[in-house]
């Protein structure tokens, strides 16, 4: 990191705060309308009925449920950088670790969106809540999915009060520069905070505490939702390796989904002096080790396939190569654990442009991937007189497109009203100023 | 980090830290003994009686210290890929626990001789199975995977020690500095390919050596199991020889409290993510409940003997350790450390007896005796005296390496 | 915590290591120091005003253990209502309990930490104290001694000794 001041620090990342110019309003406007636009066909599906969307038999999970699985994924990856990197002291999360918080409680509502969305009846979606009730109905607590209702709503709570925790000094920040009515918000926000030393004693270490209980959810929470899969008897599905290949793959299509973000928000913002390319080189490698993982897990399932000698399982490994969906496998494997290994060269992984490339091919793959796991396995089970394929209605791809909008829409909102790199821990990684110093 | 001149090795005087005059020979006896003993004990009963035994344990006991000493050797990989600092001290010593490589390549192949007792499907062959378990193959191809490993490892060593030398001997310091550098590349080059064959060549072993035992059994996460638990077993194993050692070789004032907090946390981190992996299979397994993949786990968690095993393992290999090294004041005294790195590295080798002995095992008593204390002691004789001979030939320190400081005492 | 209306004299220094000198001539000569604002954590400042760990992490292990507790009452109780056999499990059947046991854990811990860290952070509040300075949240680094008298003036002098920017009365 090079050498600032703290005034520079505080200056340079305030100023991404300031009125923005035309063109983002015109794009958050833009992204707000294809957000009701898909929110309308959300009502229409109420109104008229799961039929709109593609999901029948055999095919019962559709694209809501892998949109469901890709939204908690690409959470993952910023608990990964706050909460992780933090524990391993890692230097190069420090500019970040408040944009990748960020990403990961998006991601998560809207994760949290789809089972309501594929649930149809949606005015009966808190019959899966643990409430006393007059008739003494309770979940029943062996199911995961009701392991995924815990998880999921753990985690939306736990990440969003570590990164409005860790914001809180910063909102302070921004409070003291402002003025007005933006001081009187940002007062309430900051909750008057004012970096005492009694204050900073409980902080650091609330602040420890929180990336120690948040690093075991992250794992426990993607690993709840492959059980999702793995504890049916769906060939494909019945696999122990799930729980660590899908919070791989999470970190994998998550960084990935830092790396489409902050290099177009460094560039915008002209904070290339704090988002170095070191710190997207890092990223970079991380993402050989993860896609090396995915690809390890997709060799030991065909392996194991072929060599239980089960004549399901094996039909289902080779359908899924060669079957209807095999584009979307062979997409899968490619993007996924082949271009990865670009970034083995050192000119691939300190090019913005090969980056970006490569991270969009990754999110791309993943996707896939859940499409390939949930809808392959499903549309090829074991009755082949059961066997039907599914496709996407325009309802379903909509509401998809819509989401991503969405995402898209509060990170805007987010970088624009909230500070998007973390002023205090940048001014922590550097040294304090001494006097000595200065007078060199 | 340009400075590779001898200065870098801090105020170290020459020569005094390099060669260890520490280990007592005491210990070398002791090691040699039990080497022979074991060995005899191994050789006394292959012929008899008790010949399936024998192999079930030499099996055990192959792959237990092969996991550790190759994990120890991916603790180094790790080490120079993540460019980590605060490990370095302790780089040498791992190194050390890796001496072992070459002599489990030998004691590989010494399987064979075995392979009706071990295998056995070698006799009955598995339906649909035939052509990857046939003893040929399987030996052919864990061969060339644990020679292409040993391969790797050997060299990321060698590559290690190659610069103490340039080092201690004074070379003159432009060509030093160039080796230095050449000598860093290789290891930069060396650590991540080293990373991915332990991956597959652990996986590769640990489907062929312990999953097909139960020829009809599948677990799709048994090889990262394996390879999982071997990196935590060598943790613990890096920090028991760290405490152990730290007096002997003079080595206090490079291996701090703080190192012991750190590799304490990283031992807590693996301690649970093979936890983690553990409850994954088990969740699966009993959640399916398909016959064909529930007899394995109903085995090892019913019957009387491999049931109060299981519970050992889970107590002593998790949630004792768990509970253990969550207290920063604990993990900082090496001698609690080096109780429990001991009971860790106990109770893993009980673990990897229950993954073993329940699928080979057809007698009604619980195989575990004189024979089993022998040929581990056996193991466990070779094991040691490839540690010192390491030791007493190669610097303790790695001087050479450019992110080797000597550390500075941190308040906290 | 700090009262709103407390007198006593603050001083605003640029430079770390000025604070720190200051810091310690203050606690040599004994007088009491009130407060000590920094933009961010130093755990120099920590130790010399004689702190010890934050108590957080027993609150901490009191949400963790309740959360496991009322996770797995949760689940039992629930289970033992109806006392179905469902799939062919048991009716309590602690293998898929630790998930929401462990789940409960974390979230109860958390929730915890959180109510402790505001609680004894005197967070959230409306008015910021009279001696709070914005610039504590930008460069600069203040110490706050409250009272007036004798520690007051010792105060002003050794701040002005060890280069602090500005030192200010506080009524």
């Amino acid at each position: 990191m090079e050498r600032f001041t703290y005034q520079e620090v505080n200056r340079e990342i305030l100023r991404t705060l300031n009125p923005p110019r035309k063109p983002y309003y015109f794009l958050v406007g833009g992204l707000f309308l294809a957000v009701l636009y898909a929110a309308s066909c959300w009502a229409y599906q109420i109104l008229t009925g799961m039929g709109v969307a593609g999901v029948m038999h055999p095919v019962n999970w559709g694209i809501y449920l892998v949109n469901f699985v890709f939204w908690v994924g690409i959470a993952h990856s910023g608990t990964l950088i706050s909460a992780i990197l933090y524990l391993l002291r890692a230097r190069w999360r420090t500019s970040i670790a408040r944009s990748a918080e960020a990403m990961t409680v998006f991601a998560v509502m809207i994760a949290g969106l789809f089972p309501f969305i594929h649930l149809g009846r949606i005015w009966v979606f808190y019959w899966i809540l643990p409430y006393p009730n007059q008739r003494d109905l309770w979940p029943n607590f062996q199911s995961p999915l009701v392991f995924d209702m815990i998880a999921i709503s753990t985690y939306l709570t736990v990440s969003f009060l570590f990164w409005y925790t860790g914001m809180i000094p910063d909102l302070a920040a921004v409070r003291d520069h402002a003025t007005g009515l933006r001081q009187k918000i940002y007062r309430i926000l900051s909750l008057g905070w004012v970096g005492s030393h009694r204050q900073w004693r409980h902080y650091t270490s609330a602040y420890v505490l929180f990336a120690a209980l948040a690093t075991p959810l992250v794992i426990s929470v993607h690993s709840v939702v492959s059980w999702d899969f793995a504890l049916s008897i769906v060939p494909g599905w019945h696999s122990t390796i799930f729980a660590p290949y899908f919070v791989a793959g999470a970190i994998h299509s998550g960084l990935a989904m830092v790396l489409t973000l902050l290099i177009p928000l460094r560039r915008i913002f002209r904070v290339e002096k704090f988002i170095t390319m070191e710190t997207l080189e890092s990223i970079a490698k991380t993402i050989i080790f993860t896609g090396l993982i995915v690809g390890y897990a997709y060799g030991v399932e065909y392996f194991m396939a072929w060599y239980s000698g089960n004549r399901v399982e094996r039909d289902t490994f080779i359908w899924r190569a060669v079957g209807h969906y095999a584009y979307a496998f062979w997409i899968m494997v490619v993007c996924n654990s082949v271009a990865p290994l670009a970034f083995f060269f050192k000119k691939v992984r300190t090019r913005l442009s090969s980056l970006l490339l490569i991270s969009v091919l990754v999110n791309i793959g993943m996707w896939y991937e859940r499409f390939v796991i949930i809808v392959g396995s499903m549309a090829h089970e074991y009755n082949p007189y059961s066997w039907g394929n599914y496709a996407p209605t325009w309802v379903e791809l909509s509401i998809m497109a819509g989401s991503f909008c969405l995402f898209l829409f509060l990170f805007f909102l987010f970088v624009k009203f909230l500070p998007s790199i973390s002023i205090t821990e940048i001014k922590e990684s550097l040294k304090p100023p001494a006097r000595e110093r200065s007078k060199a | 980090m340009s400075s590779e001149s001898p200065a870098n090795i801090g105020n170290a005087p020459e020569g005094s830290l390099e060669k260890a005059p520490g280990i007592p020979l005491w210990l070398t006896v002791l090691s040699a003994v039990f080497f022979v003993g074991g060995a005899g004990v191994f050789a006394g009963s292959v012929g008899g009686a008790l010949a399936h035994r024998a192999w079930q344990v030499y099996l055990i006991n192959f792959v237990f210290f092969t996991g550790l000493s190759f994990g120890a050797v991916l603790f180094v990989s790790v080490l120079n890929m993540t460019n980590a600092v605060w490990g370095r001290s302790l780089k040498r010593l791992a190194e050390s626990l890796g001496a072992f490589v070459p002599v489990s390549f030998i004691l590989f192949w010494i399987l064979y001789f075995g392979k009706e007792a071990i295998f056995p499907w070698s006799a009955h062959p598995a339906h649909g199975k035939e052509v990857w378990l046939s003893v040929p193959f399987l030996f052919v191809r864990n061969g060339l995977g644990l020679f292409a490993l040993s391969g790797a490892a050997l060299a990321l060593i060698h590559e290690s020690l190659r610069r103490e030398k340039g080092v201690s001997s004074r070379m003159d310091p432009a060509l030093a500095a160039k080796g230095a550098a050449q000598s860093r590349r290789r290891q930069a080059v060396l650590s991540p390919v080293f990373g991915i064959l332990y991956a597959v060549v652990l996986s590769l072993l640990a489907f062929d050596l312990i999953m097909s035992l139960d020829p009809h059994w599948v677990s799709t996460l048994f090889g990262a199991y394996y390879f999982i638990g071997s990196f935590y077993t060598a943790l613990a194993a890096i920090l028991f020889l760290a405490a152990l050692t730290r007096k002997p070789l003079g080595l206090e004032s490079f291996i701090l409290p703080n190192h012991f907090h750190d590799l304490g946390k990283l031992l807590l981190g693996f301690c649970l993510i093979t936890g983690d992996f553990f409850y994954s299979q088990f969740l699966v397994i009993w959640y399916g409940n398909l016959p064909e993949e529930t007899r394995y786990v109903i085995l090892r968690v019913r019957e009387g003997g491999w049931a109060a095993t299981a519970w050992a393992v889970l107590i002593f290999s998790f949630a004792i350790p768990f509970v253990v090294l969550l207290s920063r004041k604990l993990k900082m005294i090496p001698a609690a450390m080096a109780g429990l790195t001991a009971l860790i590295l106990g109770s893993m080798w009980l673990e990897r007896f229950l993954l073993v002995a329940p699928s080979l095992w057809q007698g009604s008593d619980f195989p575990f005796g004189f024979l089993e204390a022998g040929v581990t002691a056996g193991f466990l004789g070779a094991f040691a005296l490839c540690v010192i001979f390491f030791l007493g030939r190669f610097p303790r320190l790695p001087f050479s390496d450019p992110l080797f400081k000597r550390p500075v005492e941190e308040e906290k | 915590m700090s009262r709103f209306k407390s007198p006593g004299i603050l001083g605003v220094f640029p430079f770390a290591d000025d604070l720190l000198k200051a810091l310690e001539e203050l606690k040599a000569s004994g007088v009491p120091i009130h407060t000590v604002f920094s933009p961010i954590p130093r755990s120099e400042i920590q130790k010399i005003l004689g702190q010890r760990p934050s108590p957080v992490r027993f609150f901490t292990l009191l949400g963790g253990s309740l959360g496991l507790a009322t996770g797995i009452s949760l689940a039992s109780y629930a289970h033992l209502k109806w006392e179905f056999v469902t799939g062919g499990k048991p009716v309590l059947a602690w293998i898929p309990f630790v998930v929401v046991g462990f789940e409960f854990t974390i979230l109860f811990g958390v929730l915890f930490t959180l109510a402790s860290l505001l609680f004894k952070s005197g967070l959230p509040k409306l008015r910021l104290p009279e001696q709070y300075d914005p610039r504590f949240s930008g460069d600069r680094f203040g110490v706050f001694v409250s009272g007036s008298g004798g520690g007051k003036e010792m105060a002003r002098m050794i701040f002005q000794n060890n280069g602090a920017e500005e030192v200010r009365d506080v009524f």
